[in-house]
């Protein structure tokens, strides 16, 4: 049949996968540390190790060094931490579906139908009075339709229009928070490398001084090494914990960007609908039918969507050539009207399913960022006492 | 080395000394002060003016007389006087900082700071200036701070209570035993170290407070990429 060729190509729009619980034990590494700085953070280390040796161990200088230990980066967790109380608003905002882009795509779908010719009868039936005497044209009638539906549609369209922009504002600030994201990971990362670093060499210089200073080499397990281990733990936990969040936004921002798909394919399918109807009362009534406020949007939404605009033109003229060739256009119409209610199902069912991996990611991220909790408070105690006196130099670059 | 490098060396040394002592004294502070001067001679300029257009227009109507010249001569001088001398320019009172609003507190930290100078050690003076230049740009990041903000609160307790806190407490120190070691570090060091860490806690808050505009700018210009270059 002749109007397959104006059927367009699908729209699948695709709903990411939920975002997966990272084990603090797979969160070191996803970010490179460049050689120059593992090297100066070795050497950091290195002097770090050798002045506690060199204390007494009994010393308060011995103890002011490992309170630099227990302290071991306490600004990069809180850093990141700080980042991870923003996660959960993002996914949470998304799904709010009653707001935006949902409710004008509904209130779209609404108008629509109320054009759909199929459900107006047989339109070529004549209209008759009491079911008998002829009265009026029902095709002219149901044009006249269109002419009231404009505005409205047109108003519609341009609300969905600025809904996303509002969609890929949305997305330019995710992209600036994961970048704040990455450079605070970037920090973490060294801390966790500083951490397993130290961790090595303290074991070593323990092991070493086992013969000639056997005290020194128990303070130095018993309290150093504790609490670079505890450190350790606790900066691939709260790692762990970003990189979901890393994650998560990914999420968002695929999800905004498969909904703007949607949303410029509606426009785009609705405003095909409205030109087919022109065409379509011209063949059937030899009236003009003027929608001028939607050719003007249609001019609008083609250059903005240039794909589909092209897409757009090259339909009109096959719309053009059935319209007067096809002894049934009021099919062709219909046709035009499946296009948009298919749009708005794939739209209806994706949106299902991203709620769907919305919510696992939000359960997910919400135990872990809860699971931080702990060590955050217990890195803000550890940071107040050690106000003051000399820095050690532990922290990232 | 010889001698005449060695006496250029040393006189570059002094100079230096004397530069950060005198010569580079805080140009802010400076500025404040030519500001107050012009602001001064205006007030003058304006109260002597108001007077001779007085005594004009009274004598068009009661000629003067000598003994009017005379008081008009009088109240030009009493004027002048008055107004170059008057509104006293207080000097800031530590007690005063912990109820000065907080938009006017780096501020006034900051005068406060370049007057406590001269009692300060010369690496201290360094840091001092460096934190007066961080704390002018503090100030205009504040104004727009509300009171009540958890930031403001911070904002509050370093520079308005910790870091003048700070200076007295080495300044209650007897000036003999300010170089004197005790538990292997001088009340100086302390007090240079403690000044550090002040100097870098400012740059974080103000770093801290600039991290909302930043991100914003970003996003706009990230955007503007999005809608009309297309990128994704």
């Amino acid at each position: 049949m002749a109007t397959q060729t104006t059927e367009e190509p699908a729209l699948v729009l695709t709903p990411p996968d939920p975002v997966p619980t990272v084990a603090p034990a797979k969160a070191a590494g996803l970010v490179p540390v460049d050689d120059t700085k593992r090297t100066e953070l070795q050497r950091r280390v290195d002097d770090f190790i050798d002045q506690l040796v060199a204390q007494d161990a009994n010393s308060p200088e011995f103890g002011k060094r490992v309170d630099a230990i227990s302290n071991l980066g306490a600004r990069e967790i809180r850093e990141a931490a700080g980042q991870s109380n923003r996660f959960l608003d993002r996914p949470v905002k998304a799904m709010d579906q009653e707001s935006g882009v949902g409710a004008d795509l509904a209130q779209l779908r609404r108008t629509i139908e109320d054009l759909d010719p199929g459900r107006q009868g047989n339109l070529l039936e004549p209209k008759k009075l009491f079911g008998m005497i002829p009265f009026g044209n029902k095709v002219r009638d149901y044009f006249d339709g269109y002419k009231s539906a404009q505005s409205h549609i047109a108003s519609i369209l341009k609300r969905l229009q600025s809904g996303k922009d509002e969609l890929l504002m949305d997305n330019a600030a995710i992209d600036t928070e994961r970048a704040n994201l990455w450079t605070a990971m970037g920090r973490l990362e060294q801390m966790i490398y500083l951490s397993k670093e130290m961790d090595q060499k303290l074991e070593d210089r323990a092991n070493e001084l086992d013969h000639s200073d056997p005290a020194k080499a128990k303070a130095i397990r018993e309290t150093a090494l504790f609490y670079v281990r505890q450190r350790s733990q606790d900066l691939l936990t709260q790692m762990a914990v970003t990189v979901q969040g890393y994650l998560a936004l990914d999420l968002v921002k695929k999800n905004n960007v498969e909904l703007v798909k949607g949303v410029d394919r509606a426009s785009t399918t609705t405003v095909g609908a409205l030109r087919t109807a022109v065409t379509v009362a011209q063949a059937l009534t030899n009236q003009k039918l003027v929608l001028e406020q939607i050719t003007a949007l249609n001019t609008t939404t083609a250059n903005i969507i240039d794909s589909t605009g092209k897409l757009l033109r090259s339909q009109t003229a096959t719309i053009h050539e059935q319209a007067a060739a096809s002894t049934i256009p009021v099919e062709v119409l219909q046709r035009a009207f499946q296009n948009v209610y298919d749009t708005m199902d794939a739209i209806d069912t994706f949106k299902l399913k991203a709620l769907d991996s919305m919510k696992t990611t939000i359960g997910t991220l919400s135990n872990e960022v809860e699971k931080s909790r702990g060590y955050i408070a217990r890195a803000e105690g550890a940071s107040q006492n050690a106000q003051g006196g000399e820095t050690f130099k532990l922290e990232a670059m | 080395m010889s001698r005449s490098d060695e006496v250029l060396e040393r006189a570059n040394l002094t100079l230096e000394r004397a530069r950060e002592r005198h010569g580079v004294v805080a140009p802010r502070a400076r500025r404040r002060r030519e500001a107050e001067v012009l602001r001064r001679l205006g007030r003058i300029a304006a109260a002597d003016g108001a007077i001779l257009l007085a005594a004009l227009v009274f004598g068009w109507f009661v000629p003067l007389g000598l003994g009017g010249a005379m008081l008009v001569m009088a109240l030009l001088i009493a004027a002048t006087a008055l107004f170059a001398l008057m509104p006293v320019t207080r000097e800031v009172a530590v007690e005063a900082l912990v109820q000065a609003p907080i938009k006017s507190l780096p501020a006034q930290t900051e005068r406060w700071l370049a007057t406590q100078r001269p009692a300060l050690p010369a690496p201290a003076i360094t840091l001092a200036d460096a934190i007066g230049v961080k704390l002018d740009t503090l100030s205009a990041q504040l104004a727009t701070l509300p009171d009540d903000e958890p930031a403001a609160a911070e904002v509050r307790k370093l520079v308005g209570e910790q870091l003048p806190e700070l200076v007295r407490g080495y300044q209650r120190v007897p000036e003999p035993l300010r170089r004197v070691e005790r538990n292997g570090r001088t009340p100086d060091q302390q007090l240079v170290d403690g000044l550090k860490i002040i100097d870098t806690e400012i740059a974080a808050m103000t770093q801290q407070l600039a991290q909302g505009d930043l991100d914003s700018l970003a996003t706009r210009e990230r955007f503007l990429q999005i809608k009309y270059q297309g990128e994704e």
